[in-house]
């Protein structure tokens, strides 16, 4: 699905990113946890395409094809979602309005016909329910005046509706309070399956006592140093990330 | 600047070309006297002008129009009231080159005692509150435009709801201003008067049927009484070479509330000189804008909010979508006078450059005398935020649809506030047209 290969990239000369490589399988999902600072947020922003980021080396291959190539929207067509950390108010756009467009440029991309507002209508009454939204969400402008957990469940819906086949969630746990999160989780967790794989970028253990990862890596300072199953998050809850750090300069070079 | 043995200026031609005004009334004689007077040898106001620095009036003193009711109507459209807003089916007054047309007028269904008139009308019949009222509000100050206007003006609208009168649906003033081979002016005047806790909405609409070069120069002067509520809409749609230069004074009373929202989307060059005036205490003034310049167009708003006495509230939202060699100016006063002890003022100037070579001028200007007062101001000036862009386009939106969006979004907020549906869905089909049509956002396509 997709595949990482010796990535470095910079933002405004500032080397972020310093040798990623990392391989997701179809229907996987992978946490990266990290500090703040390490670049976890970063690497899903570089792989949805953010402008900002200058990959200086290294190749993202997706389904066979050159990520790097792509513009933002083109590889969402084609099934990269990414959940914002700090989703975007739009005033004067409402959030059906604005799903619906993005959906029907999704099926426009499968050769479908796109859905006119009360299919959409429709379509979107199960996805609301996963996130416990009312459809009243709907009429309202995209996240403007929403609460930081209705943004983020906001994020689930959308990508819930767009069906993607990658998903990169940007620390969708953080900030949340446990009733969120639990809703928010509970949506993730509906939506993984064989068809589709997560890339969930976070700061904390906690969202993973909700979501199960085939694999947990760990960044720091722009490199994956520590590899692992879902213990390895345990892990890092019990000794902090500086347990890492201090591993590496033990180890020298990450695995 | 007073040079009386120039006959050649500018508005000494125009007055010229009026000719003497038909006595309807002492008062009005004595008013149009002293304004031929103010105005009489006057210069236009050039850049030197603190007041007009980025508004050039060069080219406008070098036309010529006749006065629009001299003219030939050829070009009228065949169905007027497809301009009606269908809340206003029943009360509108349509103007066609500032002339009256009581063909295309309708007046039924108004509650007792309001008055929905031709101006001229009023005034020649008598009317006390039109005659009490007229030129009270709009001051001339340094601008001639205005004491123009007060010296020909003949039609407008005239529009008086009674003591606890409340009226539903809009009162529509409809100003057609056809497509002429001769360059015509205009004057149109209006005055609302809403007695103690009246309620009412109205909409001006200007609308250019064609591309031809005229002058629009309306005044319009808004009496509130106490405890009395009053929304006003004004959308400027001249033709793409007019010039629409108006002034707009409402003075409000005690326990009052005035709303306006001005959306300014035509003309090669507009000029709006706005001024609330809050007599008393608990007043609300609402003076929110909305404007789009693309191609050569200059639009320019310049507005004072007066805050006289305490506890009182205002709020300016005054926003700016600049595309093309488009400009757009924008100086709002605030006075918070000395005994405007716990005034709560908002100003905020929100200008969107679409295009490289657009330009946006933005002057907050507060004058505070009193000491217990919150006034919150800010002005930016700048592009589509590239995180909002790339937001939609993480959903599969392709660059040029994004940045429609988001510059309709931009636009939005300020016509969301307006209470009447259909004018809110014609706004927006106005600014969806603009950003359809915007040549900085296609090449992104």
């Amino acid at each position: 699905m997709l595949t990482i290969k010796n990535l470095y990239a910079e933002v405004e000369g500032v080397e972020i990113l310093k040798g990623i490589n990392l391989e997701i399988k179809k229907g996987e999902v992978h946490a990266l946890m990290g500090p703040n600072g390490s670049g976890k947020s970063t690497l899903a922003k570089i792989i949805a395409g953010h402008p900002s980021y200058e990959v200086t080396k290294g190749e993202i291959i997706y389904e066979g094809e050159d990520l790097l190539e792509l513009d933002p929207d083109e590889r969402a067509r084609k099934g990269v979602f990414m959940a914002f950390q700090y989703p975007v108010e739009i005033p004067g756009v409402s959030n059906s309005m604005l799903m619906r467009e993005s959906y029907n440029e999704v099926r426009k991309e499968q050769g479908l016909d796109p859905l006119d507002p009360l299919e959409f209508e429709d379509y979107i009454v199960d996805k609301l329910k996963m996130v416990e939204m009312d459809a009243k969400f709907l009429e309202r402008n995209v996240n403007a005046g929403f609460s930081g957990g209705e943004k983020k469940r906001n994020e689930i819906l959308q990508m819930a509706v767009l069906n993607p086949k990658l998903a990169l969630l940007d620390e969708t746990d953080s900030g949340l309070d446990i009733d969120a999160l639990r809703i928010v989780s509970s949506g993730i967790n509906k939506l993984s399956g064989e068809d589709r794989s997560i890339l969930l970028v976070t700061h904390y253990q906690r969202i993973l006592n909700y979501i199960t990862p085939d694999y947990v890596h760990v960044m720091v300072n722009g490199r994956i140093q520590k590899s692992g199953g879902k213990e390895l998050a345990y892990e890092l809850e019990e000794h902090g990330y500086e347990w890492v750090t201090a591993n590496t300069e033990v180890n020298g070079e990450a695995k | 600047m007073t040079d009386i043995s120039n006959g050649n200026h500018f508005l000494d031609r125009l007055v010229k070309s009026f000719g003497p005004a038909k006595p309807v009334d002492d008062r009005v004689e004595e008013l149009q006297t002293a304004a031929l007077k103010r105005i009489a040898g006057k210069e236009l106001p050039t850049p030197r002008h603190e007041e007009w620095k980025y508004c050039n009036l060069k080219m406008l003193s070098r036309e010529d129009f006749l006065p629009a009711a001299e003219i030939v109507t050829s070009a009228l459209p065949g169905r007027v009231a497809d301009y009606i807003y269908p809340e206003a089916d029943h009360h509108h007054l349509t103007f066609i080159n500032g002339v009256f047309s009581e063909e295309h007028s309708k007046t039924d269904r108004l509650p007792e005692g309001v008055i929905v008139a031709n101006l001229a009308d009023a005034l020649r019949d008598g009317n006390s509150v039109a005659l009490d009222h007229l030129g009270k509000y709009a001051e001339w100050e340094d601008d001639p435009f205005a004491p123009f206007n007060t010296a020909v003006f003949r039609d407008g609208a005239f529009i008086y709801v009674p003591k606890s009168v409340r009226i539903e649906d809009p009162i529509q003033l409809l100003f057609l201003n056809t497509d002429e081979e001769q360059q015509y002016v205009m004057t149109p005047r209006c005055l609302i008067v809403g007695d103690r806790s009246s309620e009412m909405t109205v909409v001006e609409d200007h609308i250019g049927l064609g591309d031809n070069v005229y002058f629009n120069c309306p005044v319009s002067e808004i009496k509130l009484a106490e405890n009395s509520h009053m929304t006003h809409v004004k959308l400027q749609r001249d033709s793409n070479n007019a010039y629409h230069i108006s002034r707009l004074a409402a003075d409000i009373s005690r326990d009052s509330d005035y709303k306006s929202y001005a959306v300014q989307l035509g003309a090669q060059l507009s000029r709006s000189d706005v001024k609330a005036v809050l007599t008393d205490e608990n007043t609300h003034a609402t003076l929110d804008g909305l404007v789009m310049v693309n191609g050569e167009q200059l639009s320019d708003t310049h507005s004072i909010m007066d805050h006289t006495m305490p506890n009182c509230t205002s709020h300016q939202l005054h926003k700016c979508i600049i595309d093309g060699n488009g400009t757009s100016v924008f100086n709002g006063k605030i006075f918070v006078r000395q005994d405007a002890q716990k005034t709560d003022a908002f100003q905020e100037n929100r200008n969107l450059q679409l295009s490289n070579s657009g330009k946006a001028y933005t002057k907050p200007q507060l004058e505070i005398f009193a000491d217990d007062v919150s006034c919150s101001h800010g002005a930016t000036i700048g592009q589509l935020n590239p995180d909002e862009v790339f937001y939609l386009k993480t959903r599969g939106l392709q660059e040029s649809q994004t940045r429609e969006i988001l510059t309709y979004g931009f636009a939005l907020d300020v016509i969301e506030s307006i209470p009447v549906a259909s004018i809110r869905e014609r706004l927006s089909k106005e600014v969806e047209r603009f950003t359809k049509e915007s040549k900085s956002i296609k090449q992104y396509a």
